[in-house]
């Protein structure tokens, strides 16, 4: 929808509207604190994409993630690196934020801790799933992205009855939303 | 296109409300933090996220080590270098002087005391219990403006049934009316807790901190700083409870201290 140094980038209407119930329904100061950590973890992506000699020719913010559209390179330890460095940089943002101390980066650098483990989960719209796909094979990273999401639902309904805690189901629920579109590309 | 053109604007409507969150009423509010505890958004959801965020890779934020009172061991050192065995200090030894039925008192003077006192003589007084009157080191305002507060000690516990120590006082008080803040501090807990209902800690620094349970409606936040007498909460009858009333403790380092001596005139 606009253009911006060479890079096309589009947002989803219905992600706008995601998004913005987030941000009227956060009690706890999660939208800020997010932010940071995000923007950390895509910056990792384009770093990496761009020191392995990919272009990057668009950016989607959809429901399924902010997917990457890139085009040149083959070679694999590239595409490797690429897509290792998002929760690497996530990591490092964790513990930096962490050591700094302080409500607010001690919340941010905990919230990229999560995203960070949570990207890392073998799950193919995740970025541990594509990891495993590159890896193992795209038959591979399919049965167990399957696994990961029902088990994924599984503790999200348990933990939903024993502490009223929504958030892991509807983690559980995204997920496998994003297996049933077949998302191949998606990036969070 | 029409149906993008809708969400946009839906997605607007949304952001809206979301800035002028301070100006929705307070029913829409209270909805609303409900909402967002149910869907994990809340502070107790993030406080986990936070004591991790803290707790790694910070050493300024780990609590002072407490300081270790271990001597010696005493079986080691020569007989003329060891502490005679003293009672640490006047609780302990007013304990230990109950305890071995030597109060000090004449039996008659010790029976009219022990009728009076809520601290029943044959149920001992908890160990994180002071019972007498501490100086406080700042200024204090009764939580509820014109009551008066009753019912520290044991008694028998209204729901439950069996005789139980009751760690705070009761201030009775309409549903609705507003909870003053006992004095200047930082909200450390503001939210539903287990048989507390709506619970909100105030940390007052040096240790001491007042608790506020049962309460209909929280309008403090974690981390937001208050002043002595400020609404922070209204009365209510959340948690376990017969009927609203405030249920106030006060608290340091982990001695319930009887809240009666600063609330009654």
């Amino acid at each position: 929808m606009s253009r911006m140094r060479g890079v096309r980038w589009e947002l989803h209407p219905a992600a706008a509207l995601a998004a913005a119930l987030v941000y009227f329904f956060d009690s706890a100061g999660l939208c800020a604190a997010l932010l940071p950590a995000v923007l950390i973890h895509e910056l990792g992506h384009v770093l990496a994409l761009r020191a392995s000699g990919r272009r990057l020719r668009r950016v989607v913010i959809g429901l399924s993630g902010i997917r990457m559209d890139y085009a040149g390179g083959t070679e694999g330890a590239g595409e490797l690196a690429s897509v290792a460095a998002g929760p690497a940089a996530g990591l490092l943002y964790a513990a930096a934020a962490c050591a700094l101390g302080g409500d607010y980066f001690s919340f941010s650098g905990a919230l990229s801790l999560w995203l960070s483990v949570f990207n890392l989960l073998p799950a193919l719209p995740l970025d541990g799933g594509r990891l495993l796909r590159l890896l193992a094979g795209e038959k591979a990273a399919r049965w167990c992205s399957l696994t990961v999401s029902a088990a994924l639902l599984a503790v999200g309904i348990a933990l939903l009855l024993r502490r009223g805690a929504a958030a892991p189901l509807l983690a559980g629920i995204w997920l496998s939303a994003c297996r049933l579109r077949s998302c191949k590309n998606a990036i969070i | 296109m029409k149906k993008q053109v809708r969400l946009l604007a839906a997605a607007g409507i949304v952001l809206l409300l979301a800035l002028l969150r301070p100006l929705l009423p307070a029913r829409v509010e209270a909805a609303r933090s409900q909402a967002a505890a149910a869907l994990s958004l809340d502070q107790n959801a993030s406080a986990a996220l936070r004591a991790i965020g803290s707790g790694l890779f910070s050493a300024r934020t780990r609590a002072p080590e407490q300081e270790s009172t271990e001597t010696p061991n005493a079986a080691f050192l020569p007989v003329w270098e060891r502490e005679a065995e003293v009672p640490a200090g006047p609780r302990q030894y007013a304990e230990e002087a109950v305890s071995a039925g030597e109060s000090g008192y004449c039996p008659e003077v010790a029976a009219f005391l022990a009728r009076q006192s809520p601290y029943l003589p044959e149920h001992p007084m908890p160990a994180d219990v002071e019972p007498n009157r501490a100086a406080l080191p700042f200024a204090a305002a009764a939580p509820v403006a014109g009551h008066s507060a009753a019912g520290f000690g044991y008694r028998t516990h209204p729901i439950l049934g069996e005789v139980r120590f009751h760690y705070g006082t009761d201030i009775a008080a309409d549903a609705g009316e507003d909870i003053l803040a006992f004095a200047d501090g930082i909200v450390t807990f503001s939210g539903p807790a287990e048989d507390y209902g709506n619970y909100l800690v105030l940390d007052h620094g040096d240790g001491w901190t007042s608790h506020y349970a049962h309460c209909s409606y929280l309008y403090a936040e974690v981390g937001q700083r208050v002043t002595r007498g400020e609404k922070v909460a209204l009365v209510g009858a959340t948690g376990l409870v017969t009927g609203p009333h405030l249920h106030f403790e006060l608290r340091r380092d982990g001695i319930w201290y009887n809240p009666e001596y600063y609330i009654n005139e």
